[in-house]
This record gives structure tokens, C-alpha cells and sequence, in this order.
């Protein structure tokens, strides 16, 4: 059995929207009990990533490491604009899909543990895919 | 009389502006894009010069540069850019500037010097022309060529100046997604936008033709036409009253509002002067504008007026064109000028007068095409 569901968000600014609500309704919807369910973005400047958070603090600190790490510089060979091209390598290094195991129906995970959209050039019409696959 | 009957270029060119702002967009957009982050990241103030219409779609499209990139921008005559410009405006850090030069041919005397004068101190120098293998193409160190077809009626000039003003939009659009100074969304909106305000407007084209050819039935024994606006509208103003001369070779003055209620108001004899408000409500300088039109009904002068807003704004007197008010407000003046041409274009073959004074030998000599050749050997100081 497999379900696959689309969703479209609009994102901020380097930002991380939490989207583990949604995948709890595909998961729910689809009726499997036992599976895995993958998150994936179809695009190649965000991501999505599992994040243990006990705070907003922690989302904040992610983006402004992410920042320091992989800074928007002038002398990318892409040139489509410095965010662009630091958003591309951002993309690349932290992945743009996370699988989670599914076990009695919900996602197996700390209770602290979210999914999140990561948006390294928005604002942008983004769309992310959810897909279980189980029985 | 009928409409029918009658033709001219500009009127032609006024009709089919869509169709050279789709062929402009498709050919500038790789080449703007291509324009290398350092340069752009470098600028600290831009400056755009040309002549006649050139310069024009510099005044129009300053809005859109200060606006979106929010980097100074000066539009400076050619002869000052050329001329008088001290050069430590021009060269590199702390200055830096992004010098912008636009020729339809590419070899404009006065704009080839400011190309070689400000490349030589150091400026980042980008040429906005029909010709890349021109010589202001040659002395620019990128050039961005709006590709019209050869075939094309470009003079007296409309579809150039709007391939100019576009390729400026996107040139700004390019500087301000490097620079982050819009965001993604806000880029993607406005290139929308761009491609299909100008078709928004010419929906209205036999509206407006078939007004522009009553006013110009009335207007073609009037003495002078003197035109207003504020900002990026005075562009549209300048360009108006060059169509005058170019069109019809009329008497004709221009101004922004604040200027015209301290001079122009006082000119003699009123009522035999046309006078062309460019009126947009999104403009900062709209109740000035308000105030403008109040004093030339009172003067009892025969008027137009070109605005985004409600015919019931203005007095019941006058001519309202109401153009499609565009999503950002410096968009306007690529639409702003097309019932004054579809106007001018009907005096001019309502008069029987060929642009530009063709059958009049006196004006085929030298002096014409001396803005072409004159000063190339020039000592760059």
C-alpha cells in the first residue's frame, strides 16, 4: 500500500516551518500501520530535516550556523545571485528528504523530534511531497 | 474625416508596443542574467546617461532602480557624464559606480565618450544597445542588446524607448535579486508583471485611437503642446514633447508640476496651448498634480490627462486617458505615453507633415547627423 500526498506552502526567508502535522494526517489518512514514510522537497534550494527542538532557540541557532557555514559570497561559480548559490550548497550538504519508520499507525520518534521545511532562498511558492509506504 | 485615412509611424509603433516588449524581454533576460555578481555587488551608485529618448528611459526607469536595488542613481546627461563628471566618481572602491550608457545604435557621439571615459577610470560600464558590435558596445565592458528586428519602424522612437526602459527593469530586476534586496516571490511577481502590463493597455487601443483622433482634429491649430509630470512620469513628459518636435516639428515645452505653476503657467495665450498632466495616483506628488490641473482649467487651457485613477478625479473638461494602473508603480511609464502618441501621430498626418522634416532638405544636412560623428576624437581628460 502506498499513499502519496502534495503539499504547497509558502515560506519565509531562511526559515524552518515545521510540517510534522501534516505528515501525521498523510500517515493517518493511509491507514498503514507499519511502514515508512519519506519527505521530500522537489527542489534543489530547500530541504527538509529532522530536528529534535526544545525551542525556537534551536531553529534559530540551525539557521544562523547554517549561515556561517555556508555563507551567501559574491565568488560562487553559480551566479545566479549569492543566496541562490550558498542555498544550492545547503540543499546538497543537509538533504532535501527525511525517511521516519511508522509503527502502530504514527511516526516513530522522540516526542521532541519535528520535521521541518528548510527554505534557503524565499520567500517561495514551495511544494513538498509526503509518500507512506506499508501495510 | 475619417481615422481610417490616416497614418503614421508613431501610430503604428504605438499599437504593436506587446509585441517588441515580448520579443525585448526574451532577448535581454539571459543577457541580464548573466551580468556577474561582483559587478553588481560592487556598485555603490549607478548611473545611466544617454541622449534624446536614451536618456528618457533613464529618467523613467530611475523609480525602478532606486526602488527595487535601493542603490543611488543618478540620471546624468551624456555631455556631463563625458565632460564634467569629476573622475573620482568614477573609479573603483570607494566609489564604484555601475555606469549604464544606452544608444539604439550604438554610436551616439556624446554616449560612446562617456564610455571610454568611464571605463578607462575604472567604472563597471554596461551598454544597453540595438548594435553589439557598436562602438559603445565595444567600449563597455558588457552589453546587453535588446535584439528589435531589423525590419522594424523605429523612428520617430517608441518601441526603442520602451526596449531601452525594459532592458533597464530587468537590469534593475537583476541587481536587486543578487543584492536581496526583493525577495524570490517579490522577483517572479514583478517579471509577471512586467510581461503583461503593456498588453493590459493595449486592450484600450481603439478607444484610445478613436479619441486620440478627435483631440487631434482640435489640437492640430494650437500654437504649442507643454507637458507635465513628476518623477519617472517627467520622462513620459520630455518624451511627449519630443514627439511634438519630431512628429509635426510643433512648438513645445515641458516641466514637472512643482516647476510648471512657478514658470510655464504664466505663458501667453492659454487656451491656444495644449497641456498633457500625466496624473498617476500612486505618484507621491498626486495632490500637487490635483492643484496643476485645477490651475489650468482656470487658465482655460485645452487638456489632457494621463492617469491610472478615475475620470471622475478631474475636471469634466478635459481628455482622462485612464491607463491600467500597474501592480508596481514604476512599471507606468512603459504605458504612460501611448495616448499622446496615438495624439501626436494624427496631428502629424492630419498636417501632412513627414517625421522629422524629411521633404525639407535643410534639415537632411549635416547638423542632423552630427550627433552621430561629432567629438569621436575626443582627449579624454
Amino acid at each position: 500500500m502506498v499513499l502519496i500526498k502534495e503539499f504547497e506552502i509558502t515560506t519565509g526567508r531562511d526559515s524552518l516551518q515545521c510540517i510534522t502535522s501534516a505528515v501525521k494526517e498523510t500517515i493517518k489518512e493511509s491507514g498503514i500501520i507499519n511502514g515508512i514514510v519519506t519527505v521530500e522537497v522537489p527542489h534543489t534550494t530547500a530541504g527538509v530535516l529532522k530536528i529534535t527542538s526544545c525551542g525556537k532557540e534551536v531553529t534559530d541557532d540551525i539557521v544562523r550556523e547554517m549561515r556561517r557555514l555556508i555563507p551567501a559570497r559574491i565568488n560562487y561559480y553559480h551566479q545566479d545571485s549569492p543566496e541562490n548559490a550558498a542555498a544550492h550548497i545547503k540543499s546538497s550538504l543537509f538533504g532535501t528528504s527525511v525517511s521516519l519508520i511508522v509503527k502502530d499507525g504514527k511516526l516513530l520518534r522522540e516526542e521532541k523530534q519535528n520535521i521541518y521545511l528548510a527554505e534557503y532562498d524565499g520567500p517561495r511558492n514551495r511544494t513538498y511531497c509526503v509518500c507512506v509506504t506499508g501495510e | 474625416m475619417n481615422r481610417n485615412e490616416f497614418e503614421n509611424s508613431l501610430l503604428r509603433q504605438a499599437r504593436r508596443l506587446q509585441e517588441y516588449v515580448d520579443i525585448v524581454y526574451k532577448n535581454v533576460l539571459p543577457q541580464a542574467d548573466r551580468l556577474p555578481v561582483k559587478e553588481i555587488w560592487d556598485a555603490q551608485k549607478i548611473f545611466i546617461s544617454g541622449c534624446g529618448d536614451s536618456w528618457m528611459a533613464g529618467i523613467a526607469a530611475k523609480p525602478a532602480f532606486e526602488s527595487i536595488t535601493g542603490i543611488e542613481t543618478n540620471v546624468i546627461r551624456a555631455i556631463e557624464l563625458s565632460r564634467i563628471l569629476s573622475k573620482k566618481n568614477l573609479g573603483y572602491s570607494p566609489n564604484t559606480p555601475l555606469v549604464i550608457l544606452i544608444s539604439y545604435s550604438g554610436t551616439a557621439a556624446r554616449v560612446v565618450e562617456c564610455a571610454k571615459r568611464c571605463s578607462k577610470y575604472g567604472a563597471n560600464t554596461i551598454a544597453i544597445t540595438n548594435n553589439p558590435e557598436s562602438p559603445l558596445a565595444e567600449n563597455c565592458r558588457y552589453c546587453i542588446d535588446v535584439g528589435l528586428p531589423a525590419d522594424g519602424e523605429y523612428q520617430p522612437g517608441a518601441t526603442t524607448y520602451n526596449a531601452s526602459m525594459l532592458a533597464l527593469f530587468l537590469i534593475a530586476l537583476r541587481i536587486g535579486r543578487v543584492r536581496n534586496t526583493i525577495t524570490p516571490l517579490e522577483y517572479d511577481d514583478m517579471h509577471a508583471e512586467l510581461l503583461s502590463f503593456v498588453g493590459e493597455c493595449q486592450k484600450k487601443n481603439d478607444e484610445f485611437e478613436e479619441r486620440a483622433f478627435a483631440i487631434a482634429e482640435k489640437w492640430k491649430d494650437l500654437k504649442a503642446e507643454d507637458f507635465i509630470g513628476d518623477y519617472g512620469d517627467y520622462a513620459t513628459a520630455f518624451f511627449g514633447s519630443a514627439k511634438v518636435i519630431e512628429c509635426f516639428g510643433g512648438y513645445t515645452t515641458y516641466d514637472d508640476s512643482e516647476d510648471w505653476c512657478h514658470i510655464n503657467y504664466f505663458l501667453v495665450e492659454p487656451e491656444k496651448i495644449g497641456r498633457v498632466v500625466i496624473a498617476n495616483k500612486s505618484t507621491p506628488s498626486f495632490g500637487r498634480l490635483l492643484e496643476t490641473i485645477e490651475a489650468i482649467r482656470k487658465i482655460e487651457s485645452p487638456c489632457i490627462i494621463v492617469t491610472d485613477t478615475d475620470k471622475n478625479e478631474f475636471p469634466e473638461s478635459m481628455e482622462v486617458f485612464t491607463i491600467p494602473s500597474p501592480k508596481y508603480f514604476w512599471m507606468a511609464p512603459l504605458t504612460e505615453h501611448i495616448p499622446f502618441d496615438m495624439v501626436a501621430g494624427y496631428i502629424a498626418a492630419l498636417k501632412g507633415i513627414p517625421s522629422f522634416r524629411a521633404d525639407d532638405e535643410r534639415y537632411s544636412s549635416e547638423i542632423s547627423t552630427q550627433r552621430l560623428k561629432s567629438g569621436t576624437e575626443i582627449v579624454i581628460i
